[in-house]
């Protein structure tokens, strides 16, 4: 969830460009709906039925702390054209991108077109 | 006569090892504490790294001279740092292989959004450019 802070504390530098921030987690709603109110200027999903997170294939089996599935943190960056322009996946669940290597990324491959 | 070779140096007993080797460990501790604190997600490779190296100087005390309480110190000590390798182990995930590639169109979807109101893949491509961020979890 640090991250999730981190980017809704420099929202201001992802609407200047033109750039939204959508967090999805295979969560219920009522978590989501809990992140949402946590995190206002970014857009919260919930996959819970994990319709999108297969289709991307970033579950992370057995790595909850419970035991279950999470989804492996993953960055992808996609143009207002619907195309993926840069992916990104930390090489430990407990890694993250800052948000300024997140608004370089940003930079250097969505606004830029 | 006494010579220069027969002046006995008086040996240290590496007491001054055992409190490195335990500052060491806890260091790294609170090192990983004000990184985590500084929201600073980066794989903290000092953190086994450093208590390893405490477990060595304890290691080295012991050799000076042996005690239970370096004994306790050096056992709890390497506990610590397999258990910080364990921990870094066990983090690791797996390249991406997926579906989703660069230049490629991102896969059709539909899913709902925290208010329960439909988002769908179309939605991507309404309102400027996006950040798709999987989380693990509000945990």
């Amino acid at each position: 969830m640090i991250e999730l802070g981190e980017l809704e504390r420099r929202h201001e530098d992802f609407a200047r460009r033109h750039a939204r921030v959508i967090a999805v987690s295979i969560e219920g709603r009522e978590e989501a709906q809990r992140t949402q109110d946590d995190f206002p200027h970014l857009v919260v999903l919930t996959d819970q039925d994990r319709t999108l997170s297969e289709a991307v294939d970033v579950i992370h089996p057995h790595s909850a702390p419970g035991g279950g599935d999470t989804a492996a943190p993953t960055t992808i960056l996609i143009d207002r054209g619907g195309t993926v322009r840069w992916l990104y996946r930390p090489s430990r669940a407990i890694s993250r991108l800052s948000p300024d290597e997140v608004l370089a990324a940003v930079d250097r491959h969505l606004t830029s077109e | 006569m006494t010579t220069a070779s027969d002046v006995e140096i008086p040996r240290s007993s590496g007491r001054w090892l055992v409190v490195c080797g335990l500052g060491l460990a806890l260091l790294a501790i609170a090192a990983y504490a004000a990184q985590f604190a500084a929201h600073r997600l980066l794989t903290p490779w000092y953190l086994p790294v450093a208590t390893t190296l405490g477990a060595v100087l304890i290691g080295a005390a012991l050799g000076r001279r042996r005690g239970i309480g370096r004994w306790a110190a050096l056992v709890v000590v390497a506990l610590l740092a397999g258990a910080e390798w364990l921990f870094l182990f066990a983090t690791r995930l797996p390249e991406y292989t997926g579906p989703v590639a660069v230049g490629e169109r991102f896969p059709s979807f539909e899913i709902t959004r925290a208010d329960g109101t439909p988002f769908a893949g179309a939605d991507l491509r309404d309102d400027g450019n996006n950040v798709l961020v999987f989380f693990r979890g509000r945990w």
